[in-house]
């Protein structure tokens, strides 16, 4: 994989209103409404790096094909530095380096990863970390590997389907276990997985394809967001036939009604007829 | 002529087919004297879920209101297709919200939710939760046979349109059990009763 520099700022998009941001990245926070929550997700194989916040330190040693996170950053523009993991400080040539925009109270995702052609970069993901409806949780899925378009199958069935580099999607889905792949569009033989993710009721689980499908070393890096439940709308605790008992209309006299009814159209029928004769 | 008389006959002979296969079986008996109706098992639109080892333990099987005459078994449910709590179609049984606390959890709602009664199988396990009072003991048995001593904080009857869900499942929070069950005038037009009897129980100190 050749280094390169990835210079042009990049604002996240601020779905939230951005707060006053704070000089320094690493200035305690006066109060929570000014800070985001990141997290980072390291999907280039191979190269273990230093992450350098506002030239600060963040994370010593950052193992490729894993993510750690959540950590509160002040909000405003930061900028994040990817060196090697044996560089002696982050003072030279940067594997890779963007510009991040926390938006103040937002819940954001940082992912290294390799583009559709194998190059190195940076990509910002908004985590939907809305609240989930009772009995369900959301699973996001996003492509971050290079590879071409894919589909992803739950249960050896299509998902979602066309998601290139770069693009996530979001489906809300009754908690529970799923067996979940990626495939290739418009196939189903995976080429990551099968591998039964666990989708706990009332969170979201932010799953990223990450590697490179020419040299065979896909994989997935996920983490979960608890909490996001949501109260049942609920509880219809009566009469699931229709009717309460004892206080509604007997069925006996229903079908007596009815049998008089069948027996007066029937007379009627009949007396017509005798007319007609 | 006599097709149409036929066809006549026949519709209505259908109809009333239909009309005593769904719902003769306890209709008009009252419900005091109804034996269990023989019906078919309802859909498993809320089938007991199988639960891990890991859990089984505190898994509530069965809740008790002596003073109230309710004794019925538990089982686990989730929501319907609605997105409310789903409750046990067979009214004998009552039906615990796995998504929310487990009884005797340390913190949040563990709820508990039955059916008052119903046309053709009679009255439910939480016939007579109205009747429950203040002050009242309950006990919840757990899977391995535990049992959790609570007491009735509070008795109240809300219309559902009303029910404070967030509270009533809240997930954190002093530890708490709620029973519930449907109460008030039965709204034909709807098919389901106004309003929720909700009886919330706090745990007793130094039992179970």
């Amino acid at each position: 994989m050749r280094p390169r520099t990835l210079t042009g700022a990049f604002a996240l998009a601020a779905a939230l209103a951005v707060g006053p941001a704070v000089a320094s990245a690493l200035a305690p926070a006066a109060v929570a409404q000014e800070t985001g929550s990141v997290y980072v997700v390291h999907g280039i194989p191979d190269t273990p790096v230093d992450v350098y916040v506002d030239g600060q330190k963040a994370i010593d040693d950052f193992k490729p094909i894993s993510q750690q996170g959540p950590v509160q950053l002040p909000a405003g523009p930061h900028e994040v530095k990817l060196f090697a993991a044996d560089a002696a400080d982050g003072s030279g040539t940067p594997v890779l380096q963007a510009s991040a925009d926390v938006p103040a109270g937002g819940n954001v995702t940082l992912v290294a990863h390799l583009d559709a052609s194998g190059n190195p970069k940076i990509s910002p993901f908004v985590n939907d970390v809305k609240s989930v409806p009772a009995g369900q949780a959301r699973l996001v899925v996003r492509h971050t590997a290079a590879a071409p378009t894919v589909d992803v199958l739950a249960g050896g069935k299509p998902a979602v389907t066309d998601l290139s580099n770069g693009q996530q999607k979001a489906l809300e889905v009754p908690a529970g276990s799923v067996s979940a792949a990626v495939a290739a569009t418009g196939t189903t033989d995976p080429v990551i997985g099968p591998a039964d993710v666990d989708l706990q009721e009332g969170t979201a689980t932010f799953v990223h394809a990450v590697g490179s499908l020419d040299k065979k070393n896909l994989a997935l890096v996920s983490f979960t967001v608890s909490n996001l439940h949501s109260s049942p709308g609920g509880v219809n605790s009566g009469a699931p036939s229709g009717a309460p008992s004892g206080t509604g209309v007997p069925a006996w006299a229903l079908v007596s009604a009815l049998l008089g009814l069948v027996l007066a159209g029937v007379s009627a029928l009949r007396l017509a007829a005798g007319v007609r004769r | 002529m006599v097709g149409l008389a036929v066809g006549v006959v026949l519709a209505a002979g259908s109809a009333v087919l239909w009309l005593t296969g769904s719902g003769i079986g306890a209709a008009g008996v009252p419900a005091a004297a109804a034996a269990p109706a023989p019906v078919a098992p309802p859909p498993a639109a809320v089938a007991p879920v199988a639960v891990s080892p890991a859990d089984a333990p505190s898994v509530p099987v069965r809740v008790r209101v002596a003073d109230a005459e309710v004794d019925a078994p538990v089982v686990v449910t989730g929501v319907d297709e609605r997105g409310d709590m789903a409750v046990p179609p067979d009214v004998a049984t009552v039906g615990w919200y796995r998504y929310g606390a487990t009884p005797g959890a340390a913190a949040g709602s563990a709820v508990l939710a039955g059916h008052v009664d119903d046309r053709v199988q009679g009255r439910g396990a939480f016939y007579d939760l109205g009747d429950v009072a203040a002050g009242d003991p309950v006990e919840v048995t757990l899977t391995g046979g535990r049992v959790l001593a609570y007491r009735v904080t509070d008795v109240v009857r809300v219309p559902k349109a009303a029910l404070p869900v967030d509270r009533i499942f809240a997930r954190d929070g002093a530890p708490q059990l709620v029973l519930i069950t449907c109460g008030g005038t039965f709204d034909r037009t709807i098919r389901s009763y106004e309003d929720n009897v909700v009886v919330t129980a706090e745990p007793v100190k130094g039992a179970g």
